[in-house]
């Protein structure tokens, strides 16, 4: 009987644990309203070739896995739609670095608790050299919008032949799910978050204000969430905000809408450091925020009616 | 059941810890009421960080503080009678702000030289030598000084939200304290009406089973402006406010018999202990004793049959 009390006390206090990030306050506050983020990064290791396009995985990305000054965390960055002519560029940029040579980069910022690990991250520590282009992380610049002078954004388009996750799957199944923890110190706050996965979504949504500009080239706007498939039933709990990189057409085609209209987007989550910043400062001393994983959606493309 | 499980000790353990919810739950809403609309705290914590940044610093066109108050981007956070309306001002509005303060004869976009020409006819100061400093290490790039500028202002919020939590956690205290008082939340007398009266203990049990059930009590933060998605604010969830039958079965535990003059003295130090161990608990939060409720309630189901219908929705999720 005292086995099973000491189950029941155990699995009630681990249950939340998984991946944790310790971020600097002031990096959040830097970040949280930013889209694109410019660092110089050292290529560790990249794929040689893209990803094959299908479903999940299978994306057409192009990874490379290194260490930079910037983010200084175990750091992926990825171009999508790496097949793509105009691409090569930035991908040969991306392969004549590998070694110790930094090149500049710049891509939207991805906190995502995907390939977390079981190692804490802290911001700051020492980043060991990567093994491989995939490993433990949760900070990503995904996709990419510049490799050492080399435009990437072309590459904001959809993805020919890729079946993304219907948003049933994505949204009801697995984002509106998702818990973590939120803690606060001095100086930095600390997220902690069961293993997230689905990345790419195509859903439609609906807009519930004016698209307004964020630091540098972000363009956010608040929306709530349908299927394609099924016009009448939100899936989203509350407002969720979609980032846009302004000048890509979907930034375009969004600009051009009102309250109220309608579109079909691809996307891909990332945690929403603006609403993590504001539980931060809305925790007592000492106390512990544990509920919903305030997330948002990179818009990658807009997609046809 | 056996032993501990579903025992009545186990029970009015739930039901001690269920009226600690309760009254948690109470506690924080007269404290968001209190530091929101009565004290004003984060607004008057916003200008005193403000005043600390900028005040006593001269300018061309006059004092900083109350020039940074008029600008239109600020203005538009205060009120009429000139008191801060809103608890939030970004880091990038201020930068903004300030630029566009010490480089008063620049019309139309400004660029690092403007700002350092600026910067050079400010009066001897500490807002120009703070300047001067952030402007270090910026290659004389405008978007490096401004990054600079939000970094200093985010700082000295940083510090302000520290004197936020220091002063809402005192308040809790006292906010706590004083419920217990004007409610007679007296632990010792709640625990033995649970102990002498089963009807009132299932009650409580099943209530809390109920509360056990629904969302953690937490902050949640929304975007409630549509028209605004980079401000989120605190929301309040249905979860944070007492069922009509949480409000009854506290009338039933808690409260004066009496007017409290018709108490003796010494009646009223017999309950000294009680308020004060209520007190402190009611203090750790609504969030602790959901954990521990949930914790209590687990306890209780690993001993025995679980609830009705919790069998059936566990076969069935496999």
């Amino acid at each position: 009987m005292t086995a099973r009390i000491v189950l029941v006390l155990l699995v009630s206090t681990f249950s939340c644990s998984g991946g944790s990030l310790t971020l600097s306050k002031a990096f959040i506050e830097r970040v949280k309203n930013a889209a694109v983020i410019e660092t110089s990064f050292s290529v560790d290791h990249t794929l040689k070739n893209p990803h094959k396009i299908d479903s999940g995985g299978n994306d057409g990305d192009i990874h490379a896995a290194g260490r930079d000054t910037a983010i200084q965390l175990p750091l992926v960055v990825e171009i999508t739609n790496a097949g793509m002519e105009s691409q090569e560029p930035a991908k040969d940029a991306m392969k004549a670095a590998v070694g110790d040579k930094k090149i500049p980069l710049a891509g939207i910022w991805r906190l995502w608790f995907e390939h977390a690990g079981k190692k804490p991250q802290i911001q700051g520590a020492k980043v060991p050299k990567p093994a491989d282009t995939n490993p433990d992380h949760v900070f990503e610049l995904h996709p990419l919008s510049e490799v050492n002078g080399n435009d990437c954004t072309r590459s904001f388009q959809p993805i020919p032949g890729y079946d993304a996750y219907d948003a049933e799957r994505a949204f009801a199944e697995e984002y509106e799910k998702l818990t973590c923890t939120i803690r606060v110190t001095g100086t930095a706050t600390q997220i902690e978050s069961k293993k997230a996965g689905i990345n790419h979504t195509q859903f439609r949504v609906q807009l519930l204000g004016k698209p307004k500009k964020g630091i540098g080239s972000a363009v956010f706007v608040l929306a709530d969430i349908f299927d394609i498939n099924d016009e009448e039933e939100k899936l989203n709990a509350s407002p969720v905000r979609m980032v846009f990189v302004d000048g890509t057409p979907a930034a375009q085609a969004v600009a051009a809408l009102e309250d109220g209209d309608r579109m079909n987007l691809l996307g891909i989550p990332r945690v929403d450091l603006n609403k993590v910043s504001a539980i931060a400062k809305g925790l007592a001393p000492n106390k512990t925020y544990r509920g919903p994983l305030p997330y948002e959606i990179i818009v990658l493309a807009q997609l046809p009616e | 059941m056996s032993g501990l499980f579903g025992s009545p000790v186990l029970e009015v353990g739930i039901g001690l810890v269920f009226v600690y919810m309760l009254l948690s739950l109470l506690c924080t809403t007269l404290n968001e009421w209190l530091l929101s609309y009565i004290l004003k705290l984060r607004p008057r914590l916003l200008d005193r960080a403000l005043d600390t940044l900028l005040s006593n610093q001269v300018v061309a066109d006059g004092n900083l503080r109350e020039l940074f108050d008029r600008h239109p981007l600020i203005a538009k956070t205060t009120t009429s009678g000139g008191q801060r309306a809103g608890s939030y001002l970004s880091a990038a509005t201020f930068a903004t702000a300030l630029l566009d303060l010490v480089t008063p004869r620049v019309k139309g976009v400004i660029s690092f030289t403007d700002v350092e020409a600026g910067v050079k006819e400010l009066p001897e100061g500490d807002i120009k030598k703070t300047l001067v400093a952030l402007m270090a290490d910026t290659d004389s790039e405008l978007k490096k000084l401004r990054r600079n500028i939000e970094g200093w202002f985010d700082e000295a919020m940083d510090r302000t939200t520290g004197a936020f939590k220091r002063h809402a956690q005192a308040w809790a205290i006292a906010v706590a304290a004083l419920l217990t008082l004007l409610t007679n939340a007296d632990t010792l007398t709640i625990g033995q009406r649970l102990w002498e009266d089963p009807s009132l203990r299932a009650e409580a049990v099943k209530l809390a089973e109920q509360r056990a059930e629904m969302p953690r009590p937490t902050v949640k933060v929304e975007y409630t402006d549509p028209d605004d998605p980079l401000n989120p604010s605190i929301a309040k969830e249905p979860q944070d406010s007492l069922t009509a039958d949480e409000q009854s079965i506290l009338g039933k535990l808690i409260g004066w018999e009496k007017p409290v003059t018709a108490y003796s003295v010494g009646d009223l130090l017999r309950h000294l202990p009680g308020w004060f161990l209520t007190a402190v608990a009611v203090a750790l939060g609504a969030p602790f004793w959901f954990d521990v409720l949930n914790k209590f309630m687990k306890l209780r189901n690993a001993g025995g049959v679980p609830p009705e219908g919790k069998e059936q929705e566990s076969k069935s999720s496999k």
